[in-house]
């Protein structure tokens, strides 16, 4: 196999979230699925060098929100929905909430973000929101 | 008003959207999602700079292949000084980017930062970058004193007897440096007080000396002030540039523009974290951050309904906690008085700890009344955040008031300040007892700088080490309730700033202290480290990176004007001592300045009489006070604009929902 010219190669979700840098993170396969060009999660080595470059320190931070608006968007519909932000909260606190806290906390966000009004999180009240909250460029990003 | 409307206008929004799902997929995207690169043309790829294509969402062999067509393109017909400017901008960025990276490899301490971020989270590795921050200011002012006071002092060496100026008594002058009948255990106890070999040597302001017929031109006692003064300068006005840095953040997190759930949910979650244990704390803290976020929703409401007289038992309450906390803090204040007068009975034969009572009882002080003021904060009955805040206020308050009251005693004692008839002072001006009295007041704070090293160094091993192994290796109840220590990281900042105000404060009396200083925070950063990976555990409250910079500089500040305001008052009016140091023959040290600008031209003379003079500064403060007015009403302007795009915002959005409503009745009704 050339590996120069014919870098054809992918490596699979559960090699890559076994990684000592992803183990731990809640979203470790969403992660690695809004990289690789399948969907599927297999990346290849430019998915690869895509990944933690966006998620290095000095990625600017408009293509970071962008990737982060990817990763929460659970079902890949371009908003991020109630159904989307219940999953996010359950995955940060490991289901400990109960249900009706959850939907309290949920209607909140979508009370406080949504500008336009359709009862989901499009991109622009996502990176509005984002571009509201300091400690965002410290917390999304993975060292090497 | 807004909310609801919103609200209203949600249902009416939910039911269109189901009629109307066919037609928003036929309006156009302007997600950046789906923007594909390839569809850009031709003349805008040209104008792409490098900036803009690395902050493109496409794949680094899409942004290759871009960045390859940029620099080939010649299609355009373009003046050759052109692309020559854009060959040389670009090899500026790349040396620019070069240097940068370089610069980030060599820093110092950057393996141990990152691994302390990746254990435990930015909010305590914030402490020890603020570590970092202070070993360099103490190391820029070690090179400036040695550069313009120790290197021209040591050059022109005076040995002579002292000259003795005009006013000279002989019983002020009654300074001997004789230290040869001291016996080594002597000389042992001199390097924790500073007598002896020390006291007569560079460390203090009294071995300063030079001719007084020097011919260089080089005036020290002006090189003296004015490089203490301006390092003073430049460490104020950098604490305010960083500070403005992080006010827009700050002001941005209050609670007009706080989207705070919201974000908190997409924010919180810190990325770098590695190990499983430091995992489940983070995600307990998240969920303990939600929990009081519920409760808080629930403790407003209830306030709400509070009665009048239950208001007006909780203010009572407070007022009789923070009477409590006054009269605590007086009770301190009144022990540090007793400590310095007992440890300045007899300067020079007292023992060593009788020296060093001042330094124990203002940690004492120290140690003791915050958890008094943590106790006390939890029956006022507000909300979590608060409490902290109040608490943490508190103790930076007692913090830097007991070591000003410290300095108010001492400089009564030494200096007069009070009594000015009182006959031992009469004659010197200052207390006769002590003959260099700038030496003395150095070797207080040296003191102090090695009795906060001395304490980091015992509770690191005396306190934190049994109690983790008592954690570890013991199962009563009491072991179980202590548990580990925690990282408390504003504590540490606060204990951090009173080090440095001490070095701030002591600087004119002990030239070398800051490199001293240096000594102590460079090994303060490696006890520390040892105690944050032996002996605690992650703390439950997630300290946020984004409040702690403010914080950090809020407090350098306070200390720094704490050091400033005795720093002038003892350089202008007092009479500085005459057997010793650089300014002995003058009334008060600042009147080297007076004395070094008569040499100056007649018109660079008026220049500076006009500046100095009230007119002059009148007017300056009249200016100021018009671009004062002027901000201020622009961010009054700014404010109403916002309320009001707001407003717009949601009749927009009103709009929107009636304009698809009409719509979709229309293309239902088409045949």
């Amino acid at each position: 196999m050339d590996y120069k010219r014919d870098p054809g190669v992918t490596v699979p979700m559960q090699l890559i979230i076994n990684m000592p840098e992803l183990q731990e993170n809640p979203f470790k396969e969403r992660i690695v699925q809004s990289f690789s060009e399948d969907g599927e999660g297999n990346l290849s080595f430019n998915d690869f060098v895509d990944m933690f470059s966006v998620l290095s320190e000095t990625a600017p931070r408009e293509l970071k929100a962008i990737y982060a608006f990817k990763i929460y968007d659970f079902n890949s519909d371009n908003f991020i929905c109630k159904s989307d932000l219940e999953q996010t909260l359950n995955k940060l606190t490991k289901e400990d909430l109960t249900e009706e806290e959850v939907m309290l906390v949920c209607e909140k966000v979508i009370d406080e973000a949504d500008m336009d009004a359709d009862g989901k999180l499009g991109f622009t009240d996502f990176e509005n929101m984002i571009s509201k909250a300091p400690d965002f460029l410290s917390t999304f990003h993975i060292r090497i | 008003f807004q909310k609801n409307s919103r609200k209203q206008q949600q249902h009416p929004g939910l039911e269109v959207m189901e009629d109307s799902q066919n037609i928003q997929h036929r309006l156009p995207q302007h997600d950046a999602l789906t923007a594909s690169p390839d569809l850009k043309t031709e003349t805008s790829l040209e104008d792409l700079g490098d900036h803009q294509l690395r902050a493109m969402p496409c794949s680094m062999q899409q942004k290759r292949f871009l960045s390859r067509q940029l620099n080939t393109s010649t299609r355009r017909e373009v003046a050759s000084w052109v692309t020559w400017h854009q060959k040389r901008c670009r090899a500026y960025r790349q040396l620019q980017e070069g240097i940068w990276n370089f610069a980030r490899i060599c820093q110092l301490w950057k393996a141990s930062l990152d691994e302390i971020e990746a254990v435990f989270g930015p909010g305590i590795q914030s402490y020890f970058s603020f570590l970092k921050l202070l070993l360099f200011i103490n190391f820029l002012a070690g090179l400036l004193i040695i550069c313009f006071i120790l290197l021209p002092v040591t050059i022109s060496h005076d040995t002579t007897s002292f000259l003795k100026g005009p006013s000279a008594e002989l019983e002020c002058m009654n300074y001997s440096s004789d230290i040869s009948h001291r016996s080594s255990w002597q000389h042992l106890q001199d390097i924790f007080t500073g007598d002896g070999y020390l006291e007569h040597s560079y460390l203090f302001y009294g071995a300063y000396r030079v001719k007084e017929d020097n011919k260089n031109n080089y005036n020290v006692h002006l090189a003296y002030l004015l490089s203490i003064l301006g390092y003073l300068f430049a460490s104020f006005l950098w604490i305010l540039l960083r500070m403005t840095a992080s006010l827009v953040q700050w002001l941005m997190l209050r609670w007009e523009f706080k989207p705070y759930n919201s974000t908190r949910i997409f924010t919180e979650w810190d990325f770098c974290i590695q190990s499983p244990e430091v995992a489940t704390l983070n995600q307990r803290s998240i969920y303990n951050g939600f929990k009081i976020d519920l409760a808080e929703q629930t403790r407003r409401m209830q306030k709400r309904q509070r009665t009048r007289k239950q208001l007006s038992q909780l203010y009572l309450l407070r007022l009789l906690i923070n009477g409590v906390i006054l009269l605590l803090m007086a009770a301190a204040f009144y022990c540090i008085h007793l400590a310095t007068e007992v440890s300045q009975q007899d300067a020079s034969s007292s023992s060593v700890v009788n020296q060093y009572l001042p330094p124990l009882v203002i940690s004492i002080a120290n140690v003791l009344l915050p958890f008094l003021f943590h106790a006390l904060a939890q029956l006022e009955g507000c909300s979590p955040n608060t409490e902290v805040n109040l608490t943490l206020v508190r103790c930076m308050t007692l913090k830097l008031s007991t070591l000003g009251i410290f300095l108010f005693f001492l400089g009564h004692r030494v200096l007069c300040t009070g009594s000015r008839n009182s006959p031992q002072c009469q004659l010197c001006g200052y207390n006769k007892l002590y003959q260099c009295w700038e030496t003395h007041i150095g070797q207080e704070m040296y003191k102090m700088t090695v009795f906060s090293f001395l304490t980091t160094l015992a509770f690191a091993f005396l306190i934190s080490l049994p109690r983790r192994l008592l954690a570890k290796h013991s199962s009563c109840a009491l072991a179980h309730w202590l548990g580990k220590e925690e990282f408390l990281v504003p504590h540490n900042v606060l204990d951090i700033v009173a080090a440095q105000t001490v070095i701030w404060t002591g600087i004119f009396f002990c030239p070398l202290l800051p490199l001293l200083g240096c000594v102590v925070i460079f090994l303060t950063f490696y006890i520390k480290k040892y105690t944050l990976f032996q002996n605690c555990q992650p703390s439950t409250q997630l300290f946020r990176a984004s409040h702690s910079k403010f914080l950090f500089q809020i407090m350098l500040l306070l200390g720094l004007f704490l050091a400033c305001m005795s720093l002038g008052y003892v350089i202008s009016s007092i009479r500085p001592s005459q057997p010793c140091g650089l300014f002995a023959n003058y009334s008060t040290p600042w009147q080297a300045v007076p004395k070094a600008m008569s040499h100056l031209s007649t018109s660079a003379m008026l220049v500076l009489d006009y500046a100095t003079s009230n007119v002059f500064c009148f007017l300056l403060l009249m200016l100021l006070s018009l671009i004062l007015t002027v901000y201020i009403s622009q961010a009054q302007a700014n404010r109403k604009e916002i309320e009001r795009l707001k407003k717009q915002r949601v009749q927009c959005v009103q709009e929107k929902w009636c304009l698809i409503k009409k719509l979709t009745l229309q293309l239902v009704n088409l045949p």
